[in-house]
């Protein structure tokens, strides 16, 4: 008899606990993953508690906590939370591409989440959202930014001022050449062009990439901007023009000494002082101020160098917002997501903290530090926005104007779209091909730009050893799935 | 029969501690290298994280085409097997000879003093290694072009950017760094002879070099070929520290600093495919466990008892 009344007892504890959990189970807690770099993010806890409470007064029954990684293990942590669903929503960065993810089944497909949960996120991102597709399928949204980029020089303001340069006189390699013959002749131990780690110091010119890290296969955008030939951009007439240009370049001798063993990236060198300038890629002029300016922390100019700026599927789908195919709350995740998109007060805390906490707002409508609080002591970091999926509904920080953002949204309306916008390539058919093409690159490229060693021949055998590791079979691949697209649109 | 299986019950009952000791280490060693092979078969599989890994398709060889699709193939392999080999030899000879030295250092206190310092490199880290050699050989700032080439009139070398020179570099390194450690395991040895071998020697009127050639190295010889096995089962892979760091993952400097570590580091570092790592791993110990049975039955063949198994 007792035991008969314990099992009764024990199985009406488990019923109470089950109909309690269901209970429960409106409100889900979903782990987000969070990029830390030089700020440690300290407050995170005030910031993750503030933004649940206004989830629970939004009542979508979502609850969220920050998954803090570091920059420097990001792309292995996060690889490894993928294996067993342990986050829910990541930002893609620094990770394989996402028609990779897609394709190796680590990310979630979308499109009815999107339809059902994410409205927010359609609206907001338009067509741009097409960028996120694989194969027809979508991924993820691409975090909002100012899309398309141009080929930018930014320099020292006090050097130009002091030399007598006009930025605004500066509009190609040529004008670029000659203001810093100028700038050389007065100051010739500071190095004119700055490079970062191994040689690196200028993205690919005018060329849609078409899903690949290097221009294996490319439309060149410079021509007519409206063919879809895929072509070889390191046979490319703009390429060669711009071995013509580095050769110049270093018999003036304005590259750094040692460039190959740069341990930071260029714009550091600027800072320090040891360079005058280095090469950046932005929408426009005043957005690679506002943002390097930052870094730098010197007052600089920006030279916008080739014509347009341009919208590319890499240049948007590069930082897409995700969520694992393993997930186990990813309707929730959604949730959260098209809030993060839609809703003002949420992206400023995300982006930029507590105000009054983190950052108080100006008379100019643009926020800045409360008293006594910088970049590095502030408890949640400023400078992060850009990781999160709408910075273009906060405030920005001082001394960026009120309407930047505003500014932004406008060049994502008037700029230059290549015509594969939102084609992405699978590129698992020539995956070898790509890996091996790449080391071609990685083997002869830096070299190739900083004139090191008999330019002409490394050229030819760097051609030659493109061929050979199958480049041409890319670009077929490339072409073939490109056709197909366009054929489908 | 019956005796003989209570002899084995008593046996093992009286040596329980010991085993019991040994849970530790088998439990180590199942878990991390017994329990993985289960993951060879992700070599032969497309990795689909949704389906993890006994559920991922198979895919046949193909996520070992793009080792050898590459025109560098050839070199990859040729680097590391090629580097691996001088290395065997000539680490090891460096490292007896060494420990043969460090053993006629009469005065305790300076073998002690030697002992401590050969080891240091081995401590020190591959990217602090990198920026010693890089202080050596720099262009700009290098202590060899600005101080020694300078003074004797040579023209500066730029070694970051012609392969011709980095075999050496590497090797040089490489040797520098590890034959420390391997000279303190000879030396263990050489201290482990019976004295008594040496004194009927000098009876015997033997010199100094024929108690090196006729005691030290024969008694040597078993921890040579222990350990020179040991390195061949490693001979497809190569130190990724030493190859990727020490020449700044120059590209110029590819043809000759290229192994088949580096390559897959730098092939997936884009794509993250697990399939193809896997595959590379593969081929790395499979060949590696092969040529150590191969090693180990030519061995036998000469000298049973010398034999690893």
């Amino acid at each position: 008899m007792k035991r008969t009344l314990a099992v009764l007892l024990t199985l009406a504890m488990l019923f109470s606990c089950l109909s309690f959990a269901s209970a429960e189970g409106t409100t889900e807690t979903i782990q987000v993953a969070y990029m830390l770099t030089m700020n440690a993010a300290e407050q995170r806890q005030m910031v993750q508690d503030a933004v649940n409470q206004l989830l629970a007064k939004k009542g979508l029954g979502v609850q969220v906590e920050f998954v803090c990684i570091d920059f420097a293990s990001w792309a292995t942590q996060i690889n490894l939370m993928l294996t067993d669903g342990s986050v829910d929503l990541f930002n893609a960065c620094f990770m394989p591409t996402i028609s990779v993810l897609a394709d190796n089944g680590s990310i979630a497909p979308m499109d009815d989440l999107f339809n059902q949960y994410g409205q927010g996120i359609l609206q907001t991102l338009g067509d741009y959202i097409d960028c996120a597709k694989v194969g027809g399928v979508l991924y993820g949204a691409p975090k909002m930014n100012a899309f398309s980029s141009a080929l930018m020089f930014v320099m020292n303001k006090d050097i130009c001022d002091e030399v007598g340069i006009d930025p605004t006189t500066i509009t190609d390699f040529d004008t670029l050449t000659a203001a810093l013959q100028k700038v050389h002749a007065a100051k010739p131990d500071l190095t004119m062009i700055a490079n970062g780690k191994l040689g690196a110091y200028m993205d690919t010119i005018n060329a849609d990439s078409l899903g690949t890290q290097y221009p294996l296969g490319c439309l060149l955008l410079g021509e007519d901007g409206t063919s879809l030939k895929v072509q070889n951009y390191y046979a490319s007439d703009t390429f060669k023009n711009l071995l013509g240009y580095v050769k110049q370049w270093a018999g003036n001798g304005f590259f750094m000494k040692d460039p190959m063993n740069a341990q930071d990236g260029s714009m550091a060198y600027i800072s320090n002082g040891q360079a005058f300038g280095g090469f950046v890629s932005y929408s426009d002029e005043a957005t690679a101020v506002s943002v390097q300016q930052k870094a730098i922390g010197k007052d600089i100019y920006a030279a916008q160098i080739t014509a347009a700026p341009w919208a590319t599927t890499n240049n948007i789908n590069g930082m897409t917002w995700c969520v694992p195919s393993l997930s186990t709350h990813k309707e929730a995740a959604v949730k959260f997501l098209n809030e993060l998109f839609t809703d003002p007060e949420l992206s400023n805390l995300v982006c930029n903290g507590i105000e009054g906490v983190h950052y108080v707002v100006t008379d100019q409508g643009n926020i800045t530090y409360p008293e006594g609080l910088d970049a590095a002591s502030t408890g949640w970091p400023s400078g992060m926005g850009t990781f999160w999926p709408n910075i273009c509904i906060t405030y920005p920080w001082s001394p960026d104007p009120a309407d930047i953002y505003q500014n932004w949204l406008a060049s994502n309306d008037t700029c230059s779209k290549s015509p594969a916008l939102g084609f992405t390539f699978d590129s698992s058919d020539v995956a070898d091909e790509v890996s091996s093409c790449a080391t071609v690159v990685d083997k002869y490229v830096p070299a190739l730009l900083l004139n090191i060693g008999d330019t002409d021949a490394l050229y030819q055998s760097f051609l030659n050893e493109l061929e050979a590791s199958g480049i041409n079979d890319i670009i077929t691949a490339k072409q073939a799935q490109l056709d197909t697209w366009a054929a489908s649109k | 029969m019956q005796s003989e299986k209570k002899n084995l019950g008593r046996r093992i009952r009286r040596h329980l501690p010991l085993y019991f000791m040994m849970l530790p280490g088998l439990a180590y060693i199942i878990i991390n290298n017994y329990m993985p092979l289960a993951g060879l078969q992700l070599a032969f599989k497309k990795f689909k994280y949704s389906l993890g890994i006994w559920g991922s398709p198979w895919n046949g060889v193909k996520n070992f085409t793009y080792l050898f699709k590459t025109g560098d193939a050839w070199i990859i392999i040729r680097n590391t097997l090629g580097y691996n080999l001088i290395f065997i030899l000539l680490g090891t000879l460096l490292a007896i000879v060494v420990a043969i030295l460090l053993n006629e250092v009469q005065r305790k206190r300076l073998q002690q003093t030697y002992q401590t310092v050969i080891l240091i490199p081995y401590l020190i880290s591959y990217v602090i290694v990198s920026y010693i050699v890089y202080a050596l050989l720099g262009e700009s700032n290098g202590m060899i072009n600005n101080s020694i080439m300078k003074a004797l009139g040579h023209n500066p070398v730029p070694w970051y950017t012609d392969p011709k020179y980095w075999p050496y570099i590497m090797t040089i390194v490489q040797l520098w760094k590890s034959f420390g450690y391997s000279s303190i395991i000879y030396f263990a040895t050489i201290l482990g002879i019976d004295k008594a071998y040496y004194e009927a020697a000098v009876v015997d009127g033997a010199g100094a070099w024929k108690q090196i050639t006729g005691i030290t190295l024969p008694m040597l010889k078993p921890v040579i070929i222990t350990l020179t096995l040991l390195s061949i089962g490693r001979i497809f892979y190569s130190d990724f520290g030493l190859f990727y760091q020490v020449p700044m993952n120059t590209g110029l400097l590819y043809n000759a600093t290229n192994t088949i570590d580096t390559y897959v580091y730098r092939g997936l570092l884009e794509t993250n495919d697990i399939g193809r790592a896997s595959a590379a791993g593969f081929i790395q110990s499979v060949l590696g466990f092969l040529l150590v049975l191969g090693t180990n039955a030519v061995v036998r063949s000469v000298e049973k008892e010398q034999a690893l198994f």
